[in-house]
């Protein structure tokens, strides 16, 4: 059931639009503004070295979701799921591997192992980088219907194939996450007697090699019911997503201070 | 002028595995007609819509589309005039809202921006759908799926409308408001109807002739009350009349009056009845 309910909790993160529709600072910015800014606070949450920069991004991305009226208790813990799997992938062996000052060792018989102060200190901006561009992300998609976000990707004029991609991916993933879980029941509503871990396995692959074929064949349906329209593989979307000054203000504020921080972080690394 | 909005020719065609779905397949259809193709699971119905749009091409014979014989070079320009629409709304159904996905026809015939949202608000009010422009096609109810996959090539203006088992999967409902759908729309426009479908009870509500197809041949053609007359020949395609009609087959063999027309629907067996009635 685990495998099930997985699906279902993934349904419910992705399409959440309850927040896109809420009067907030965010929801009345121009998607193709607001893509902009956030990917800006991304790229400066990415090259940032120091704890303060961060900082002060965190800040920023917390504002800016309070304005935007998404509970602080929500966003943090819907950024906070994501984070303990690349904590444990990426940022722990930071720990061992940075050299300085030793403030504790695991003894392995021949092997020690060293954790340096250093190394938590890499190991946290590390995390907190991660955090804030997860939140910035979130941000994105819990504000802006994904309608508008393909859109402005399309305004900023992104490749045709990349664009078409994702928003038939967006379209029927959620289709095939419906019918894997409906596998799932369709398998547990035959299952008279606990499995062991390779009879679970094994209807797991049995489950995606299907899906492989259904994903398939629907896409050949899909085709030809574009073919029947008259596709000839250009298509265009109706953008009716209007730029007010408010939107160029904003951009000027958050360009501004990523502008700031950037500036800064530079100056930092060239030794000043 | 050729009177005929579809017709084909000995049209044969053979899927790459070598099943044989269509085998010499001769049918004409008429302008503004209202024809239903019916046939059992498997008979070759789908492959045979999917050919009247050039979607697969025939191994053998010819396809005619009001008049012209469909060939690589004209695909477009008929794709313009015959609009398709499939069994599953979420094969027809591929973009992000609604309105995409009702703007995607007259956006591939090149229309202008104020042309293509006229005629989408104008397909979506057809189908009483107005005010779905901005839902999301995963959020909706399959009977409101259906009806915006209908929608979908509306907004093309088309002169054929193709609909493959409009009924299928709907709760009665639905169903009912389909045909209802389906009914408006064959009056008020000047389109040719034809519809793919086993729902025999469906058939007499919303076509004037039938066709057969069983195994990938046409074995009968006619008049929906004809057709359903010849029980042989729908037993062997796996199929039977509407409920009423049976009912009043039974009655006439067990000796009960005839009456005039045998009923096809619940309005037309209460006229019989009442017929009867004042006879006696």
């Amino acid at each position: 059931m685990l495998l099930g309910e997985f699906l279902k909790a993934f349904e419910d993160i992705m399409y959440l639009e309850k927040f896109t529709e809420s009067k907030g600072m965010l929801q009345k910015i121009n998607p193709l503004i607001k893509l902009l800014s956030l990917t800006a606070i991304l790229l400066s949450a990415v090259v940032s070295r120091s704890i303060y920069s961060l900082f002060a991004l965190f800040v920023i991305v917390i504002s800016l979701s309070t304005l935007s009226r998404i509970p602080l208790g929500y966003l943090l813990r819907r950024v906070t799921l994501f984070i303990p799997v690349f904590a444990a992938a990426i940022a722990s062996p930071l720990l061992f591997i940075t050299p300085g000052s030793t403030v504790a060792h695991v003894n392995l018989g021949p092997l020690i192992i060293q954790v340096t102060i250093e190394g938590i200190e890499k190991a946290s901006i590390f995390t907190f980088r991660i955090w804030i561009c997860v939140a910035a992300l979130n941000l994105l998609i819990l504000t802006t219907k994904f309608t508008q976000i393909i859109q402005s990707m399309e305004e900023l004029g992104l490749p045709r194939i990349f664009i078409n991609m994702i928003a038939i991916t967006y379209r029927f993933i959620f289709l095939f996450i419906n019918e894997a879980y409906r596998m799932i029941l369709a398998k547990q509503s035959r299952t008279t007697r606990k499995e062991s871990r390779m009879q679970h396995l094994r209807f797991i692959t049995n489950m995606f090699s299907t899906l492989f074929v259904r994903a398939y064949e629907k896409g050949e349906r899909v085709y030809s019911a574009m073919l029947a329209r008259g596709f000839n593989g250009a298509t265009r979307t109706h953008n009716h997503n209007k730029k007010k000054p408010t939107d160029s203000l904003f951009l000027l504020a958050v360009f501004s201070i990523c502008g700031l921080i950037l500036s800064i972080e530079i100056l930092r690394s060239a030794g000043w | 002028m050729s009177q005929n909005a579809v017709e084909l020719k000995n049209v044969r065609y053979v899927y790459p595995d070598g099943l044989i779905a269509l085998d010499d397949v001769n049918l004409e259809i008429k302008k503004r007609e209202k024809v239903a193709i019916i046939g059992p699971n498997g008979a070759g119905k789908s492959t045979l819509l999917m050919n009247m749009v050039g979607i697969i091409k025939p191994s053998q014979g010819e396809i005619n589309i009001l008049g012209t014989a469909l060939n690589d070079k004209n695909i477009y320009e008929i794709r313009r005039k015959v609009g398709l629409t499939f069994q599953n709304p979420d094969d027809q159904l591929f973009c992000s809202t609604v309105f995409e996905d009702v703007a995607f026809g007259p956006t591939t015939q090149g229309l202008t921006e104020e042309e293509v949202t006229l005629r989408t608000k104008e397909a979506l009010k057809q189908v009483g759908l107005e005010g779905y422009e901005n839902r999301q096609p995963h959020h909706l109810s399959e009977g409101e799926k259906k009806k915006v996959a209908i929608a979908t090539v509306l907004s093309m203006h088309p002169r054929v409308l193709i609909i493959d088992e409009p009924t299928a999967n709907l709760d009665p409902k639905s169903r009912e408001e389909l045909i209802e759908l389906i009914n408006n729309l064959s009056r008020e426009q000047e389109f040719t109807l034809i519809v793919a479908t086993h729902d025999v009870e469906a058939v007499s509500q919303i076509s004037d002739r039938i066709f057969i197809l069983n195994k990938g041949r046409v074995v009968a053609e006619g008049p929906v009350r004809e057709v359903f007359s010849q029980l042989n020949l729908l037993r062997e395609a796996r199929l039977q009349p509407p409920t009423i009609f049976q009912l009043f087959n039974r009655l006439v063999e067990k000796g009960f009056a005839g009456p005039k027309n045998m009923p096809l629907t619940i309005d037309e067996a209460l006229d019989e009845i009442q017929r009867l009635r004042l006879k006696k």
